[in-house]
């Protein structure tokens, strides 16, 4: 049995960390999957705002707060956490303090780093700087987020992608737009899918929305189900 | 200087302040000497010196960021922030020129500092000189495939 610990993870903010890190709970949640879910954004904690005590405030700014997602996979195979954004550093600091590759091998913990995209070059060149730094000591998701455009011109052609691709072994999968006033109806009332189609104040047609969303979220998320979730090596 | 302008009250007054003022100063000085270690530490994760001052003042030991700073300088051996170079005024040739009984400078002697291409302003100079904030701007580039090949 392999351990599993899943950083939903890019330095560019506004890219979709959060809101995948909410749904990729949810999953777990409504899959029955034992898990531990950090938050260690202290300005927007969205994924605590949503799942409340099922999710653990990692401080940043504390010399050991990163500890708290290592140790949470004393009490589970599973650990997800929602990084904050411009924390690269702040990790990568971390990884070397504590050995990161010996630290997993002890552990034996698989180290999978879930990291969305969206059009703007920033968050591709985050990809060069994470993977110059990880190189094959994890394995990597890429998340095209289309909430902005289908198509990925930018990053479709790039080394970063080849590299990835070619000699990482990452896989790709994409989060599909969710309507806006849907968006905003859920952040309103701090509510998940799974929880506003069962709350019924919405109307049908908007329940189907959700679901359709999630149905597809739901397939992405199985489709790296061998990346994402803990099991045999 | 007319001396006789101070009162000897006044100046018996200044020195008892001057005094109060220094005793008061070694005492915070010595008072985070008992936390060097703990300074050092969050300094080394790259903690600011004003969060660091706000944890200092929400457990009890109010203390400004300037404290800190100066702190983190002195027993720290923390490298002051220097003036950069764009800040420095530029030697006026021109003063030069007029000033010298000789020939004038040359102004390819003095290099002036190369302007970034977008940014026309000099770069501020940075308030701390940890490696978190010290490394300056991150411009994306994202390099393409050569024509013809692909994925």
């Amino acid at each position: 049995m392999t351990k599993r610990l899943d950083l939903i993870f890019n330095g560019k903010g506004g890219v979709g960390k959060s809101f995948f890190a909410v749904n990729f709970v949810q999953y777990l949640k409504d899959k029955n999957v034992q898990f531990a879910a950090c938050d260690c954004d202290n300005e927007n904690s969205t994924l605590k705002r949503f799942h409340g005590d099922d999710v653990q405030f990692l401080d940043l700014s504390h010399p050991r707060g990163l500890d708290t997602m290592i140790r949470a996979l004393d009490k589970t195979d599973l650990v997800v956490v929602d990084c904050r954004a411009a924390s690269t550093e702040v990790f990568f600091n971390y990884f070397d303090e504590i050995d990161l590759p010996l630290t997993l091998k002890n552990l034996s913990t698989a180290l999978t780093l879930i990291m969305p995209i969206n059009q703007e070059a920033d968050s591709i060149d985050q990809l060069n700087r994470i993977t110059d730094k990880l190189k094959n000591v994890c394995s990597y998701v890429v998340l095209r987020n289309t909430v902005h455009s289908d198509s990925f011109p930018l990053f479709e052609n790039t080394v970063i992608r080849k590299r990835l691709l070619k000699e990482l072994g990452a896989k790709e999968i994409t989060m599909s737009k969710l309507q806006p006033w849907l968006v905003e109806e859920l952040s309103h009332h701090n509510l998940t899918i799974t929880a506003a189609v069962a709350d019924g104040h919405l109307h049908l047609l908007d329940r189907q929305r959700l679901q359709t969303w999630q149905r597809k979220f739901y397939a992405q998320i199985e489709s790296v189900a061998d990346l994402l979730l803990s099991g045999k090596p | 200087m007319n001396l006789d302008a101070i009162p000897p009250d006044a100046l018996d007054r200044f020195r008892h302040a001057a005094a109060l003022l220094t005793q008061n100063a070694n005492a915070r000085a010595s008072r985070l000497l008992t936390l060097k270690e703990d300074i050092a530490t969050l300094r080394n994760h790259g903690v600011s010196y004003r969060s660091i001052s706000d944890l200092l003042t929400q457990n009890g030991i109010p203390t400004s960021d300037v404290s800190v700073m100066k702190f983190c300088h002195r027993y720290l051996n923390e490298k002051r922030p220097r003036k950069s170079s764009a800040n420095r005024r530029p030697a006026n040739h021109a003063n030069r020129a007029n000033s010298s009984k000789t020939a004038p400078v040359a102004p390819a002697r003095v290099t002036p500092p190369p302007a970034p291409a977008t940014n026309p302003k000099p770069a501020p100079t940075p308030a701390e000189t940890s490696a978190f904030t010290s490394r300056g701007p991150r411009i994306a580039k994202v390099e393409q495939l050569p024509p013809g090949e692909t994925i």
